[in-house]
């Protein structure tokens, strides 16, 4: 793009300069009347134009999902986790994070939607599996570790597989623990990536993991890059570790605010 | 309090009150729902989407906190909206183009182009009255968030000439539906 900053008015309204380029350019609007003027209007324009599409019948039922998403998720509460006696247990306490948010969603869809008996009884079963997961984890002292948010995975188009991640501080750093189901298996030296995915579609590598033959993975990624205002949480199948950029497809993805 | 502004409801927001969230909800739900549904053309993006704007406002951190000094409640949902279109959009099929009305001009014959005319969209027929040029440059910066770089490439035209010209197709836009009347959102 040109040297003007001007001139980034329509990359800067569609989201796609860098972090260091949208600051230079929100400053320098403080100083130029005219592109802020012209910003403005082209916003106003912008904005007049949704009130000139089709009407579109919302799903029967969205309301319900999208409140029970929204407040639902909420992290009222403070989840305990282990407190590391070992390099391991860090680790085992956020995993048990991630399960325990699963398990808690269950339970709340399983309330709220008086699901079949046999569901409660399995919701139960991992329940008590994660109680005794859990005392395992008891003999250390306690701390607190705050869950900044928790969303469940979803398959893209031409993928399949489902999971978790939450997004945690704990006393020490914050965190990023992911758990997934169902995913393909790799070849060779692959490898599933995970991505923070800021504004612009920004891609911010997180680590990465492997399956065992069922597609099952986990990883505990520790990042206080968490606490920032992410848009997703995205997972990519790779040829190789380590890429700075995706090179394959998303195959779950998990949408945060 | 179903008669409170949309500010007041925002501040009520503000102060986590969920009753207020889900009045602001019915207020704009059918509003902020098409145009996801316009943006992706898929009914759960557009949900996933609805899903993504109700957390920011409710989360409200960062850019995603309204600044009445900005413009009013109902123009911000639907920046945010855009945005997570966008976004969405980007993430699924990076690169691609998504809209299959933007590739008719290529792909389609006058049949279908007779039809899209006669869309009973009244933005698809202020779209119509544009330029071919104008059309694709609305299309990819509005509908797809491309960056004036891709939009000089693809359109053929020099990239210093780009920002103007976006900003003509948006003037010309409004004034195709400035005389037109807005569809009732019940807002």
């Amino acid at each position: 793009m040109a040297n003007n900053k001007q001139d980034w008015l329509f990359d800067y309204i569609n989201g796609l300069l860098t972090t260091e380029q949208e600051r230079e350019f929100e400053a320098w609007l403080e100083t130029d009347e005219e592109t802020r003027q012209e910003l403005e209007e082209m916003q106003a324009i912008m904005g007049e134009l949704p009130r000139h599409i089709e009407s579109q019948d919302p799903p029967a039922g969205m309301k319900n999902r999208v409140m029970d998403h929204v407040v639902g998720r909420e992290p009222e509460e403070k989840i305990t986790t282990a407190k590391p006696k070992r390099k391991w247990s860090a680790v085992a306490g956020a995993l048990a994070a991630v399960l325990l948010a699963s398990i808690g969603t269950n339970v709340y869809l399983g309330t709220q939607w008086q699901q079949a008996a046999e569901e409660r009884e399995e919701l139960a079963g991992d329940l008590g599996e994660m109680q005794t997961a859990l005392s395992e984890l008891e003999d250390s002292s306690q701390e607190t570790g705050e869950v900044i948010a928790s969303q469940e995975f979803a398959a893209t188009e031409n993928s399949q597989g489902s999971g978790r991640v939450t997004l945690l501080n704990t006393e020490q750093q914050g965190e990023m623990a992911v758990h997934v189901e169902g995913l393909e298996n790799l070849d060779n030296s692959e490898v599933y990536q995970v991505w923070m995915v800021g504004d612009g579609n920004q891609m911010v590598p997180a680590g990465s993991f492997t399956t065992n033959e069922d597609g099952s993975g986990s990883l505990v990624f520790p990042s206080d890059a968490v606490n920032e205002d992410w848009n997703a949480v995205a997972i990519t199948r790779e040829p190789e570790p380590d890429n700075e950029a995706p090179e394959g497809e998303v195959v779950l993805e998990a949408p945060f605010s | 309090m179903s008669k409170l502004s949309d500010n007041d409801l925002y501040e009520r927001i503000r102060e986590r009150d969920r009753e207020a969230l889900e009045l602001l909800y019915d207020r704009y739900e059918r509003l902020l729902y098409s145009f996801a549904y316009r943006m992706t053309k898929d009914q759960q993006i557009a949900e996933e989407i609805m899903q993504d704007v109700f957390m920011k406002i409710w989360q409200g951190k960062g850019s995603a906190v309204y600044q009445k000094d900005k413009g009013s409640l109902s123009s911000w949902l639907l920046t945010i909206t855009r945005n997570a279109s966008i976004d969405a959009i980007r993430r699924r099929k990076p690169e691609v183009e998504w809209d299959p009305r933007d590739s008719k001009e290529e792909t389609t014959g006058v049949e279908e182009q007779v039809e899209l005319k006669e869309s009973n969209e009244e933005l698809e027929q202020a779209i119509a009255l544009l330029s071919e040029e104008q059309q694709k440059i609305v299309r990819l910066f509005y509908f797809q968030g491309l960056s004036q770089r891709k939009i000089a490439e693809s359109c053929d035209i020099p990239l210093g000439t780009v920002k103007g010209r976006i900003r003509l197709a948006l003037k010309k836009l409004k004034e195709h539906l400035s005389r037109e009347r807005r569809v009732d959102y019940g807002e």
